[in-house]
């Protein structure tokens, strides 16, 4: 009896206690989320009246929507593979046995410790037209110099290559380790056939590393879709709406003008783009993971 | 070649060289910036080094808003639910693997689920619930609502599931309890895990913005991240306060660069190898 | 014809400035096999890598067919290298594994066919083809990675310890597959090995290194009876060769057992001769230097018999036939016939014959 007590006991404060905030703000919050995109609640009014798909159909049929879906998709492609292709060869770059080597990691991840907000900041004065460092240094090279922030063409660019910036570094270190867990005996091989770097790479490295990079994709994913503090500091989704992603619709609907069941029906949208596309990744990943 | 490795070497050096120095670039220039006057900010071709640091520029941010109290309200949250997040995940972690429980496959999969889903998703309700519960604008909202993490119990739960079964039967046969195995085998022996997870969390809780804009209010309470967008918003349109703005940035990055820089040798290894990627 | 020359090779690590290979001289036939062994960290892997052209040589000469090959680049060299954990691509099925050089170099598909088609049949690997290395045994795994090395037909096998991951039974049987293969192949092949059966069985000549340096080149049966100095005498030789000290008072008790040559002489006391027997070459008599037994190991075929010289703290082996019991604490007398005895110089280790030992002591 004692001993079954016990059990209960234990369960109670291992599962029992630390489940509750889990409880209280994921589990039950998705689930009224889901409910609250069938009703056309406001927020102050305490009537809510359950208004089936309305929710989804006025949503689906917005050109303000049909943009910032646009507007994710390339966010989140233009995000990912250029700093996956970029950390991997910086990764690659820092296999050479040389000195200093931790303290150019160090240095390519710092950007990563730092708070989104505050880099924004800083970028979006790199990035003023007339006197920010990039567009100086771009007239010194004699090439053209848009108005980055300023121009719906270049916004969107100028917040991926601050998000890219941002989380190169995070991307290397993972590679980093997996590269490192290459034995050597592959590299000789390679080195006895006289592989060329890019049959290097192509037949032993890519392959090998495919895991981190599927960890890597689906996460980088999952976090573009999610991106938010750099477009409120330095485009506030605009000019135009250009960079306005799906994520900062449903918070201007949400949190500006409090309509709540609409931007939950973004929301529960953007989760289900999200799980498919994860969906779709795991799915391939039977073709060109190896593990 | 001897030389031509030599040549390859220096190359690869200066690549490198190059690559960090961009990288690092706009922290440097939000550095030097921060001291400089308004006419050095302004001028064509930019000025690198100011000819007189302006440590007023630091001065004036301080009056013009309490940015003392924004950094220690984020250093207190950021901390607070670092500890009590990794307390509560191992927690879990160790029911998860360590005790036999009905639903405990439903559980863990729930978890997985929300896992892959995007946070926002839950803010509208969170919200909400925070209201009712009186938390909201309050330090101690922000907190609870950070607490639980599901990637912080997978990680823990992959740590957890490393640690040999002879150890945990021994501690048991022993007569050690549940509590004692968890807070003296388990978690002494993923004690990379733990400080691996305890710097990302520390690092995402300080950098957080969204969520604690959402739910501050006033002032007081405010997160340095909060602070400093409502600084550059209200300042920004003036812009010969870009000196002073970037101050207030340099104030902002400072702690956790510190703290990167200390820790960067077991920080790097931690991320590279802890069971991150699942 | 000389498939293989190395002159005076040294290698010195640039990072730490260790030498790990010292002056090395050694001239390969055509069709040898020959075994490099030696205990861990002796520079034997370093040195399969620097013929492989995996590692740079600091000084010295290599020759490959008679042409200086220092510089050659590793792909030029016509030369195939078996790893010890067999390196084989968890991505690639075993036949693409086999075919990885062909493909590299960009061989016609049809003649890559014929040659991995060509080297599974010789492996019995045919059927395992379309798998993928995580699903094969020990066993396989290592055929597959012979399967790579001869399917280039390369001129140069170089094996690195290839057996050592595998089981005791299975390594006995990958043993004897290696061996038909060199037969049928004659291809001139230099074998890394820590085991010491592996050399005395594979090898037509052995290369024993210690700390970088030979300690001796020769056939088995050259190694074995009559090993140049102290080390090789006790790295060769399951259990190993019991060397004493012929000293001082130990003398009076051998009499009859060892050379006369020796006996007579009192300087010999000095103890600058050592005296080597092989345990199997002991023999258990009725009188002569007597032995308490500590215990006994029965081996099957035969008795290992650990005991002390009587009187001494001297250890010593015995290799007996198995019908005979001994109990411990008992007291057995032996003698070490004079044509099984090797003598070694006690400061530099070096093999004496009789009468330099005779002259030395």
């Amino acid at each position: 009896m004692r001993h079954r007590m016990q059990g209960f006991g234990s369960f109670a404060l291992f599962i029992g206690v630390p489940v509750i905030p889990l409880i209280v703000f994921w589990f039950i919050p998705m689930f009224v989320s889901l409910w609250l995109s069938f009703t056309d609640w406001d927020y102050i009014s305490p009537e809510i009246h359950y208004v089936q798909l309305d929710n989804y159909v006025t949503v689906l049929k917005s050109p303000d929507f049909l943009g910032a879906l646009w507007n994710t998709f390339f966010f989140a492609f233009w995000t990912t593979v250029p700093t996956l292709i970029i950390g991997f060869l910086l990764a690659l770059l820092l296999r050479v046995q040389i000195k200093g080597r931790p303290l150019f990691k160090a240095l390519i991840f710092s950007p990563w410790v730092t708070p989104m907000v505050a880099m924004s900041i800083v970028w979006s004065w790199i990035y003023e037209p007339k006197i920010g460092l990039l567009n100086q240094f771009l007239g010194w090279l004699q090439l053209p110099q848009p108005e980055w922030l300023q121009s719906s063409t270049f916004a969107m660019w100028a917040v991926i290559i601050v998000t890219v910036w941002k989380s190169v570094g995070w991307c290397m270190i993972f590679y980093c380790d997996a590269l490192g867990k290459i034995s050597d005996e592959f590299i000789d091989v390679c080195k006895l056939e006289g592989a060329t770097i890019w049959q290097c790479i192509r037949k032993l490295y890519l392959p090998l590393v495919s895991p981190i990079t599927l960890f890597l994709a689906v996460t980088l994913i999952i976090s573009a879709m999610q991106a938010y503090d750099q477009i409120q500091v330095m485009t506030q989704g605009g000019p135009a709406g250009s960079t306005r992603t799906l994520l900062y619709l449903y918070y201007q609907m949400a949190f500006q003008q409090f309509n709540m069941g609409q931007a939950t029906a973004v929301a529960i949208i953007l989760v289900i783009i999200t799980a498919v596309i994860s969906l779709i990744q795991f799915r391939l990943s039977k073709y060109w993971v190896h593990y | 070649m001897a030389n031509r490795r030599l040549i390859t070497k220096a190359v690869l050096y200066l690549i490198l060289i190059l690559l960090a120095f961009m990288m690092v670039l706009p922290l440097i220039w939000m550095f030097l910036s921060s001291f400089k006057t308004g006419s050095e900010i302004f001028a064509q071709p930019p000025v690198w080094i100011p000819e007189t640091f302006q440590w007023k520029n630091y001065l004036n941010a301080f009056n013009l808003a309490p940015f003392g109290i924004y950094l220690a309200n984020s250093l207190i949250t950021a901390t607070a639910i670092t500890v009590i997040q990794i307390m509560l995940s191992s927690m879990i972690a160790y029911g998860l693997t360590q005790l036999e429980f009905k639903g405990k496959a439903f559980l863990f999969q729930s978890m997985l689920l929300t896992y892959m889903l995007p946070a926002a998703v839950t803010y509208v309700p969170s919200y909400v619930i925070l209201a009712k519960l009186g938390l909201l604008d309050s330090l101690t909202g922000i907190v609870v609502s950070n607490i639980s993490s599901v990637f912080s119990i997978f990680l823990l739960r992959q740590s957890f599931l490393k640690v040999p079964k002879e150890i945990v039967e021994a501690a048991r046969s022993e007569g050690a309890n549940d509590w004692q195995i968890l807070w003296k085998v388990m978690c002494p022996m993923s004690l990379s895990t733990i400080f691996t997870l305890a710097m990302i969390t520390f690092v995402e809780m300080y950098n957080n913005y969204l969520w604690p804009s959402l739910i501050v209010k006033s002032q007081s309470k405010y997160l340095i991240t909060v602070g400093l967008n409502q600084f550059f918003t209200t300042q920004g349109t003036f812009q010969n306060q870009w000196a002073m703005i970037m101050a207030v940035n340099v104030i902002s990055v400072a702690p956790l660069l510190l703290l990167f820089f200390i820790f960067q040798k077991w920080f790097i290894k931690g991320v590279g190898d802890s069971g991150l990627k699942g | 014809m000389e498939k293989l020359v190395l002159t005076h090779l040294q290698k010195i690590y640039t990072q730490n400035k260790k030498t790990v290979i010292h002056d090395f001289n050694l001239s390969v036939r055509d069709g040898e096999f020959i075994v490099f062994v030696g205990p861990s960290g002796c520079g034997k892997s370093t040195l399969l890598r620097m013929i492989a052209g995996l590692e740079d040589i600091t000084s010295g000469e290599l020759f490959l067919n008679g042409k200086k090959a220092n510089r050659l680049p590793a792909k030029d060299r016509n030369l195939s290298v078996v790893f010890q954990n067999y390196a084989l691509f968890p991505h690639l099925s075993v036949f693409e594994n086999i075919a990885f050089g062909l493909r590299i170099r960009h061989y016609p598909k049809q003649k890559v066919n014929e040659a991995v088609y060509n080297a599974a049949e010789m492996l019995g690997l045919q059927r395992l083809l379309h798998e993928k290395p995580k699903q094969l045994s020990g066993g396989q795994r290592q055929r597959v990675a012979l399967g790579r090395a001869i399917v280039r037909q390369a001129d140069l096998f170089l094996m690195d310890e290839p057996l050592s991951n595998l089981d005791a039974k299975l390594r006995t049987q990958m043993r004897e597959e290696i061996l038909n293969l060199h037969q049928k192949l004659e291809t001139t092949t230099i074998y890394v090995t820590h085991d010491q059966v592996e050399a005395m069985t594979m090898a037509t000549r052995i290369v024993v290194l210690k700390d970088g340096r030979i300690q001796q080149i020769g056939t088995p049966k050259q190694i074995y009876t009559a090993p140049a100095n102290t080390f090789v005498a006790t790295f060769i030789g399951m259990p190993q060769m019991n060397v004493f000290h012929a000293a001082g008072s130990d003398s009076a008790r051998w009499d009859d057992f060892i050379p006369l040559s020796l006996k007579k002489s009192d300087s010999y006391t000095q103890g600058r001769v050592l005296l080597g027997i092989r345990p199997e070459n002991i023999l258990v008599a009725a009188d002569g230097l007597p032995v308490t037994v500590n215990y006994a190991e029965l081996m099957g075929a035969d008795t290992y018999v650990h005991g002390e010289i009587a009187g001494t703290d001297k250890q010593i082996v015995i290799r007996c036939e198995p019908d005979r019991d001994f109990c411990s604490g008992e007291t057995v007398y032996v003698r070490f016939p004079e044509d099984k005895c090797h003598f070694f110089d006690a400061e530099s280790g070096k093999r004496l014959t009789i009468e330099a030992a005779a002259y030395e002591a």
